[in-house]
């Protein structure tokens, strides 16, 4: 995993691994997206989010971050501040 | 902190069908099927004396994660529930373990006489409860 990817293109790729994991292949994200925006987006699929995420990018979220995103850009900026 | 095992949760189809196969291992209702909104699910428990209750979940239409896991895994168990003094408390200790990642804060929960809940999850576990005692 390159760790210069902008931030654009972690969003990117967020957005596949919601594609995949949500099973939506024309789902779209922006920073701004919140789980309201995002019909199947619930807690358990939230873990599930979490993990496919980690595994993609090959990092660690603590509990703390990933109960403080309030939308994308915030999973965004967590993974931006890992790589 | 001091917990004991409340239940094991099944994800199942209709509660009345689970329960009356369950009643053939000597199971009885323990608490008739309740609506949870929050959780979008009816939810109801059955027992055997002195064992820790089972809990049968049956998940809304709109409830799509666990529509999608029975759909992946049919009738079965997926979580275990454990009841603690301080459900707040625990939530704050698990959060600053490696590999504990929570569903979402204590809520209240109807099926539970509006007791909090929490749910985590961990890899090497699964889905874990918690249910405060009072």
């Amino acid at each position: 995993m390159k760790n210069n990817m902008t931030k654009d293109e972690i969003l990117k790729q967020v957005e596949e691994v919601f594609r995949s994991v949500l099973d939506d292949e024309t789902l779209e994200l922006t920073m701004e997206t919140t789980a309201d925006d995002v019909e199947d987006w619930d807690s358990l699929s939230h873990i599930q989010l979490v993990v496919g995420l980690e595994k993609h990018f090959h990092i660690k979220f603590n509990a703390r971050e990933i109960m403080e995103w309030e939308n994308i850009g915030g999973v965004v900026n967590s993974i931006a501040a890992k790589l | 902190m001091e917990m004991k095992l409340h239940h094991i949760g099944y994800v199942v189809e209709k509660i009345e069908d689970a329960q009356q196969n369950f009643e053939a291992l000597g199971y009885k209702l323990a608490q008739a099927p309740v609506n949870d909104d929050i959780q979008k699910c009816r939810i109801g428990f059955i027992a055997r004396d002195g064992e820790p209750m089972i809990e049968l979940v049956e998940p809304y239409e709109n409830n799509k994660s666990l529509r999608k896991m029975l759909i992946q895994r049919g009738n079965a168990p997926y979580h275990m529930c454990y009841e603690v003094e301080d459900v707040e408390a625990l939530f704050d200790e698990l959060s600053e373990k490696e590999g504990w990642m929570p569903l979402f804060r204590p809520v209240e929960a109807i099926a539970f006489g509006n007791r909090l809940i929490t749910y985590f999850y961990n890899a090497q576990i699964g889905y874990v409860e918690f249910v405060n005692e009072k």
